[in-house]
């Protein structure tokens, strides 16, 4: 044995070391707020890219300071500071399509779903993302959580980034995403029982299926989406995250 | 739990001691070593619908060996020395366990870079073009600090020679 290997084999049981438990629940909690943190950002800061381009003034700083909540209000008189992209033609405060009402409340708020630009060069196949979001008593659209494809393009058939149900500022969300395909039925399964999902298909493009779970409870998994013969369709990434 | 997270779980779960092992080597700190491989799985979990596919272990050592190398941007720790530390009495290289804290304590005489190379060259067994890529460094620089670290480690980890009655009667060394 040489020296270089009798190195290797102490490194292979170092003496004074002795691999401790991980926290796991504390890795997946703060893994979920940096994904959490990611998306958010990425969704406001594309929002308001659009809307320099849209409109100036009061219109702007009136929608732009819920968007923009934790810094600085953007307004037309602030040059921006990099290259926008091209609003799409129906882009409205950020939006792109319409907004879809969901039915499930939280805290006396019904959460909604919408879609939002992405441009983001860590993930150049993603041009949009679902946001789970809700308005305040004075109208205004306050973002929660966004699910967006990370993986391969975010139009590609099947399932794309479903968020599991979780907590958001102490308020309950649904389990959501968006399926790209014919899909007439969306299920899920939790605790043994299947769940069917809601649906709208998105304004802008009618191939993408936005769906979401009227409950709010947590576990739902082993997504299936059902065309309209009955026959299942591809799955895509139907794994459910968290964060 | 989502199925996702199940996966994560019982990737975690495997590769939580092993992580912690390297980042051990890494930083020859125990606390500096659960840190770091807390940190790596948190991001590996951020990351987690991306990588899960791929080989989830190589994108936490990565991430592992990133953040440790972030320390070295930190006010500057020189270990370097040419100096090596002074060897265990033969009596002490008998003992199995001091001998191998004798060989990891050759590694604090390495620069933290040098360290990195050689635990991820030779611990992990890594070509150099890897261990290239997960330092953030030229194949130029890991072949030179692979070199640095081993004519190091050759002036320090040799063996003593077996210490003879002859030598401890009239205190000859050899």
């Amino acid at each position: 044995m040489t020296n270089l290997d009798d190195l290797v084999d102490a490194m292979g049981s170092p003496p004074d070391f002795a691999a401790q438990p991980v926290d796991l629940l504390a890795v997946m909690a703060a893994g979920g707020r940096i994904r959490r943190r990611r998306r958010v950002v990425v969704g406001a800061a594309s929002a308001l890219a659009v809307a320099a381009l849209l409109v100036g003034g009061a219109q702007v700083a009136e929608w732009a300071a819920p968007a923009a909540r934790g810094g600085p209000a953007q307004t037309a008189d602030q040059p921006t500071p990099s290259p926008t992209p091209s609003p799409s033609p129906t882009a409205s405060n950020g939006v792109l399509g319409d907004i879809v009402h969901t039915g499930v409340k939280a805290k006396g708020a019904e959460w909604l779903l919408y879609a939002r630009p992405i441009d983001d060069k860590a993930i150049p196949k993603t041009d949009f993302g679902i946001m789970l979001g809700r308005r305040t008593a004075d109208g205004e659209l306050i973002d929660g959580i966004m699910a967006n494809e990370s993986e391969g393009s975010a139009h590609a058939s099947g399932f794309h980034a479903v968020e599991s149900a979780m907590e958001i500022d102490g308020r309950k969300t649904p389990t959501f995403g968006y399926y790209v395909g014919p899909a007439k039925k969306i299920t899920g399964q939790a605790h043994g029982k299947t769940f069917t999902a809601r649906q709208a298909t998105w304004s802008e493009d009618p191939s993408v299926q936005i769906f979401w779970f009227a409950t709010t409870e947590n576990g739902i998994a082993k997504l299936t989406a059902l065309g309209s013969d009955g026959r299942r369709l591809p799955a895509g990434h139907n794994s459910v995250g968290v964060g | 739990m989502a199925r996702g997270d199940d996966e994560f779980v019982e990737f975690a779960t495997a590769s939580s001691a092993r992580l912690q092992h390297v980042a051990y080597l890494l930083t020859g700190n125990r606390h500096e070593a659960e840190d770091a491989a807390q940190t790596a799985l948190t991001r590996t979990y951020a990351a987690w619908q991306r990588v899960r596919r791929r080989d989830a272990y190589a994108y936490a050592r990565t991430v592992l060996a990133n953040h440790v190398t972030d320390q070295w941007r930190r006010p500057y720790r020189e270990y370097a020395t040419e100096d090596p530390p002074e060897r265990p009495v033969p009596h002490d290289l008998a003992d199995d366990v001091t001998r191998r804290r004798w060989l990891i304590g050759m590694l604090d005489a390495l620069s933290p870079r040098e360290r990195a190379v050689i635990v991820l060259r030779h611990y992990l067994d890594l070509p150099e073009a890897e261990v290239a890529r997960e330092l953030n460094l030229s194949v130029g620089t890991v072949k030179s600090l692979n070199s640095r670290g081993l004519a190091k480690l050759r002036l320090t980890v040799d063996v003593p020679a077996p210490r003879r009655p002859e030598q401890s009667e009239n205190g000859a060394r050899r």
